[in-house]
């Protein structure tokens, strides 16, 4: 009896406690975890550097500046007036950037996550059911991976006469960014299906789509998070080199489009290095940020990737 | 060999170029507007002025792929041209043949990818084993860093930097073409000298790419195997440095990095395509540049068709070969 009200007010403070805690223990958790995973860290970082080009800098930077024409003469190079100097055809560089920053994360974005869907979707079901709908979908993953898919993106899009938008061109490149994700959840779908709380769950006669949702699928997240910077890389790539040769969304700015206009107007042999330099390097950032992170994200997956030492 | 093997293989590779194959017969006859024959007609109604004769290119066009015909006539008069290795005129530069203007471009791409992953292989490997090798010098551990930002960072915007650098503001190489223009390819040293000066540029932004990748992929493989009883064994038996470096541990992780290699054959491919546009360079990628621009599509799909078949045939090949020289992989995985 004299335990009773002692133990209520106790497990009530307990109760506190760890509610405050967990708002201290959360920051220090997620301190912890971005110090142990320095390669994630660093890697968010860059790539937050280019988002935050891409998003804060209108706020700088007058973008009416990336027109057409809007800063003459043309083909200036650096100066105090413009940063990163122009174009041939009289934009401002850093405007011209800073409004195409966002839309070429946007396809990437875009791109990644519909790839990773699709790609999870399909390593899932394959893991999950296996047999001959496994060795189908390997099959059809097995045949994705071996076509160059730069190279029928090319000919869908020529033969596109009304031109690209954003989004298709994003969904076109899904098509062809699934392949690493697949791969991946199903060799881990394989693995955790023979688990003992997944076997335990069956036992007890959960349903299948339980089982997937809830003792699966938090497994996997890790995986996932590492599959969509997989193909959000790969996408980002594609689109550069669809907009590289002119075969992207011609009448948005993207830093592809850029890369396109200063190869038509032959800035490099013109000796116009800023012009083609500046896009090259937010590239580097984005790309080395993004690179860095997924092999993070691999290593925090999957922890024997880890050096021992 | 297990013959279940071979045959799921061919399979496989058979499979990949039907499915490249139809899937560009049905993009082609389902695009709204028919892209291909508008094409023709433009170039017809240009034909006037240059003097070129389109005409028997649209007849041709119409008969060969019975476009009045239902869609399944359609398909198979297409496959047959296919297989009798007939892909077609170039609209933009009849009586040139698809396949005569891809043959005269594939030895550049071809020459160019061969060298390029060879040379990128070798070195990517070596920099990145001795990179996880704990007791080789700092300095080469320090590049890691260095192999991430190469290995993530498309090959053609090294091109372009290399291309200012050494061609544009140094001047030391050539910025474009194959061979200086005007120059005549013999059987000779001046030859040797003019390709090797004109591909040095494209191939070392290939290779200093495709480093990274290798040698990350090198690094990851030799942490494991550094773990391995049998490495601790031959440390412990006071083998010398160099013997354990080279035999016991690079030996064992090379092959699976020709794994690696296969998976990203395809991608690597595209990257040269681009490469070569960067600096001008007469192989494949140039090709698929100028009939994009000129909407050639039948340039366009045979250029598709024929790189998917090059790297597919690849990939069985080196399917083929890889486990003759790594008994670890036995040929009746499931």
């Amino acid at each position: 009896m004299t335990v009773g009200p002692t133990a209520q007010p106790a497990s009530g403070a307990t109760g506190d406690s760890t509610s405050v805690a967990s708002g201290v223990g959360l920051a220090t958790r997620a301190y912890g975890f971005f110090r142990y995973n320095m390669k994630i860290t660093i890697g968010l970082f860059l790539v937050l550097i280019v988002v935050a080009f891409g998003y804060l800098g209108p706020f700088f930077v007058d973008l009416e500046k990336a027109e057409v024409g809007s800063v003459l003469p043309p083909g200036q190079a650096p100066s105090a007036e413009n940063w990163l100097g122009t174009d041939a055809q009289g934009r401002d560089m850093l405007a011209w950037l800073i409004d195409a920053t966002p839309d070429s994360l946007r396809v990437g974005v875009m791109a990644g996550a519909l790839g990773v869907m699709i790609g999870a979707s399909v390593g899932f079901i394959a893991g999950y059911y296996g047999g001959w709908i496994d060795t189908f979908l390997r099959t059809i993953t097995d045949i994705a991976m071996a076509i160059p898919g730069l190279l029928v993106l090319i000919v869908l899009a020529s033969l596109r006469q009304e031109g690209m938008t954003l989004e298709l061109m994003a969904f076109l490149i899904a098509l062809f960014s699934w392949m690493g994700a697949a791969r991946v959840i199903r060799a881990q779908v394989l693995s955790m299906r023979e688990r003992q709380y997944v076997e335990i769950a069956r036992m007890s006669g959960e349903k299948g789509i339980y089982i997937v949702f809830f003792e699966l699928m938090p497994n996997l997240m890790p995986f996932l998070l590492a599959a969509f910077v997989g193909s959000l890389i790969g996408a980002i790539l594609a689109a550069v080199g669809l907009e590289f040769l002119g075969l992207g969304a011609t009448n948005i700015s993207t830093l592809g489009n850029i890369l396109y206009w200063q190869n038509f107007y032959n800035a490099v042999i013109r000796g116009m290095w800023w012009w083609w330099g500046s896009p090259i390097v937010i590239f580097i950032i984005l790309f080395a940020g993004l690179f860095i992170a997924s092999i993070g994200l691999d290593e925090w997956a999957n922890p024997r990737l880890k050096e021992r030492s | 060999m297990n013959p279940a093997y071979i045959v799921r293989r061919f399979a496989l590779f058979v499979l990949t170029v039907a499915v490249v194959v139809t899937v560009i017969f049905l993009l082609t006859r389902l695009a709204p507007g028919d892209p291909i024959e508008a094409k023709a007609l433009a170039l017809e109604a240009q034909a006037g002025n240059t003097g070129g004769d389109i005409g028997p290119i649209v007849e041709a066009y119409r008969e060969k792929f019975q476009l009045d015909g239902p869609l399944h006539i359609q398909y198979v008069t297409y496959l047959t041209n296919l297989l009798k290795g007939d892909l077609g005129y170039s609209m933009t530069n009849y009586p040139a043949t698809v396949v005569d203007k891809i043959s005269a471009a594939m030895p550049w791409t071809i020459g160019i990818a061969l060298v390029t992953t060879v040379l990128a292989m070798l070195f990517g490997s070596l920099v990145g084993a001795l990179i996880a090798w704990r007791r080789s010098f700092v300095l080469v551990q320090a590049t890691l860093p260095v192999l991430m930002v190469t290995a993530a960072v498309p090959f053609f915007l090294f091109g372009l930097v290399l291309q200012f650098f050494l061609g544009v503001h140094w001047k030391v190489l050539p910025t474009a073409f194959g061979v200086d223009p005007g120059f005549l390819v013999g059987w000779n040293i001046e030859t040797v000298w003019q390709l090797t000066k004109h591909a040095l540029l494209p191939a070392t932004a290939v290779i200093v790419a495709s480093t990274g990748l290798w040698g990350l992929g090198m690094r990851a493989m030799m942490v494991t195997t550094a773990g391995e009883d049998y490495m601790l064994l031959a440390d412990a038996k006071g083998l010398k440095e160099r013997r354990i470096f080279l035999v016991y541990a690079i030996r064992n992780v090379l092959l699976p990095q020709t794994t690696s290699f296969a998976l990203s054959l395809a991608s690597v491919v595209g990257g040269l395509l681009l490469v070569e546009i960067v600096f001008n360079y007469p192989g494949i990628g140039l090709l698929l540049r100028n009939a994009i621009g000129e909407s050639d599509y039948f340039m366009i799909q045979g250029v598709t068709l024929i790189t998917t078949f090059a790297v597919a045939l690849a990939l069985f090949i080196m399917d083929l070969i890889y486990p003759l020289i790594d008994p670890r992989i036995s040929y009746s995985r499931s």
